[in-house]
């Protein structure tokens, strides 16, 4: 019964922790722009993310080492640091989204300028870090973050057009003003948006925090393989919300505002309500894991002592990282520089950087030193390359696009 | 021969700028229409479901600011653009004041909603509808 | 404590390699460097390097998906010490586990 529970609760948390800022907005943005024509690449996304967060479970519950641990191993000094390098940014720069995020969110329930809000968020993020269990900290978000469902449920209520939806699942070209250029630069946003670098160091290096070991392989096989799609079904729901009020009206969405606003004309205030506190604990909980992995790309690069398994003067390098991030971010927001169009670039930066990412991850994966017996196999390797050459291409198409497209305009 | 072949490349590539100009004018109309059209909608969306209760006020108030400086940015971004020939400045002008109309609209929406004045807002969903329409024209003129 | 005769690729198993306290599982940094002492045949790997410190191969306790060693006599920790002095031990529950 008990282990029901852990893995009931493992499901729900990885469903509510799969969203974040830059699935909320990507996905409200698309399907305002496309309706749902691009539904297939988050369930390719989905897919991606689902294979290789099985493989870093697979290393971290048989090896007790974490995925980053082992890039520096078995990439060599130079190429580990282009990986840290990288991972790193992208991971900061997502941090600097999902702060913003939080404070959008405060922004519309209280009417106060999120400028305000800010810091005493950044303030709360590291708080939290420096007193509360990992697994609590954990599941407490995950299971708010679950709250999220309600576009899920606002979707049925707004009484779509389905056959209409299905049109533009089964139809996945751009149409009206848009162009090929811009459905493919938003294609690879909504890619990066669904396999962001951080959730892989974050479920490998919480393997390690909740010490994983050969037992708990079953249990974060079903969390990946349960959590992670159910997660996207929420991502097709914000944009089905989305495709539903603003494809007919033109209207594109920018802001948090806009993101939320199907679910108040749904179900009015106590929607409103409801979606704004799932939006919360999205973004709050991905902030937590971006700063984590912030302190654990560096830490583990450099074999310092990590985790929140230890007293922080134990890793005290380790957390003087999460702090000086958590400070980085909140100077950067202070720019006012906007925190949706931050989030959008994101996920862009995001999906340029997965290739580096996602390669240590299959070549540790194959290898028995780490995995013994559970080496990847022919079916998943075959798998595993197609998506790695999907990476590569999406990389290397990146930053053209976002020139051709001026960023996706 | 060369020479020939620079100063007539040169030759080209000035003719074309210059017959690029309406293109470029009509795009850029196009492109801040759509912006702005986008902006109005939310702003009338916005309004229409703080009458029948379905949000906040200061949540209103936040989507309809938000609102107010993505029309000012599709302003200004067609501010700066450069009419060359007299029917690209009649074009400039008639869009402009499109553009003017819908951000005098928003602003008048997020001021009546800052003095908790619902029924003021109410009274510009007309002329949120009426920008609409009219930047939809510019929209649809312009393809 | 003497290593037994395993053969061992240097670079596969040994360099870049997280370093663990045996006693108490404390990471200690990474494997940056490998002294091999070449008058033997085949050599014979007499001591690693992790940032200044030299760790002979004597405290060299276990090689396998880490390196335990036998954190004596040795200062891996000199950074995190400092940043712990300076920085961290000044805010409060520093030393406190989370609940």
């Amino acid at each position: 019964m008990k282990k029901l529970l852990a893995v009931t609760l493992g499901i729900l948390t990885a469903i509510g922790g799969f969203v974040d800022i830059g699935d909320l907005v990507t996905n409200a943005l698309v399907g305002a722009r496309f309706g749902m024509r691009m539904a297939w690449v988050v369930v390719v996304g989905v897919i991606g993310i689902c294979l290789y967060a099985e493989m870093s479970g697979r290393v971290v519950a048989l090896s007790g080492r974490p995925v980053f641990d082992l890039i520096r191993e078995r990439l060599g000094r130079r190429t580990g640091l282009v990986t840290l390098v990288a991972s790193f940014l992208v991971t900061l720069l997502t941090l600097i989204a999902e702060i913003g995020g939080v404070a959008l969110a405060f922004e519309l329930a209280s009417g106060v300028n999120y400028l305000l809000w800010m810091p005493l968020v950044a303030l709360a993020v590291w708080l939290v870090i420096w007193r509360v269990k990992f697994s609590r900290l954990e599941q407490m978000f995950g299971l708010l973050g679950l709250l999220l469902i309600v576009f899920a449920v606002a979707l049925f209520k707004l009484g779509p057009d389905w056959g209409q939806l299905v049109h533009q699942v089964t139809n996945p070209h751009p149409v009206g003003p848009e162009s090929w250029a811009t459905y493919a630069y938003y294609a690879i946003a909504l890619f990066g948006a669904a396999m962001t670098p951080y959730e892989v160091f974050f479920f490998s290096s919480g393997g390690v925090e909740e010490k994983w070991s050969r037992r708990d392989l079953v249990t974060a096989r079903t969390n990946v393989f349960v959590g992670f799609p159910l997660g996207g079904l929420l991502s097709l729901a914000i944009a089905g919300c989305a495709a539903v009020l603003f494809l007919p009206a033109g209207i594109q969405v920018g802001t948090l505002g806009q993101v939320t606003l199907p679910v108040a004309v749904a179900f009015g205030k106590i929607g409103l309500a409801i979606v704004l506190i799932g939006v919360f604990a999205a973004t709050f909980g991905a902030a937590l894991e971006t700063v984590l992995s912030c302190g654990y790309t560096i830490a583990q690069y450099r074999g310092w002592q990590w985790g929140k398994f230890v007293r922080p003067r134990e890793a005290s390098r380790f957390h003087v990282i999460m702090i000086v991030c958590l400070a980085i971010a909140v100077l950067t927001l202070l720019t006012a520089v906007d925190p949706v169009k931050v989030t959008e670039y994101s996920v862009v930066f995001a999906a340029m950087a997965l290739p580096l990412t996602y390669l240590p991850i299959l070549i540790v994966a194959n290898d028995p030193d780490y995995v013994g017996r559970h080496t990847n196999g022919r079916v998943l390797n075959f798998f595993g390359l197609i998506y790695l050459g999907l990476l590569v291409v999406a990389s290397v198409a990146a930053i053209p696009l976002m020139i051709v497209t001026r960023a996706g305009q | 021969m060369r020479g020939w072949a620079v100063s007539g490349l040169l030759c080209v590539l000035v003719l074309g700028g210059c017959g690029n100009a309406d293109q470029k004018l009509t795009d850029a109309a196009a492109q801040s229409a759509r912006e702005a059209e986008a902006e109005v909608n939310t702003t009338r969306l916005v309004v229409e479901q703080l009458q029948v209760r379905h949000l906040w006020r200061r949540t209103a108030v936040v989507m309809v600011t938000d609102a107010e400086k993505s029309v000012a940015k599709a302003v200004s971004s067609f501010d700066g653009q450069q009419p060359s020939t007299d029917e690209s400045r009649r074009m400039y002008e008639q869009v402009g004041e499109a553009l003017d109309n819908a951000q005098k609209a928003v602003t008048a929406t997020r001021i009546a909603l800052g003095n908790d004045d619902v029924a003021a807002a109410v009274r510009q969903l007309g002329v949120l509808r009426r920008s609409a329409a009219e930047l939809d024209r510019i929209g649809e003129l312009a393809k | 404590m003497t290593m037994s005769g395993r053969v061992l690729h240097a670079q596969l198993h040994l360099l870049d390699r997280q370093l663990i306290d045996q006693a108490d599982g404390r990471l200690l940094g990474k494997v940056d460097d490998v002294e091999l002492d070449l008058d033997r045949d085949p050599p014979v790997v007499s001591a690693l390097f992790s940032g200044r410190e030299r760790i002979p191969a004597e405290q060299i306790a276990e090689i396998d998906t880490a390196v335990k060693i036998v954190y004596q006599g040795l200062d891996l920790e000199h950074h995190d010490d400092w940043t712990e002095r300076n920085i961290i031990d000044k805010i409060p529950g520093a030393g406190d586990a989370t609940e």
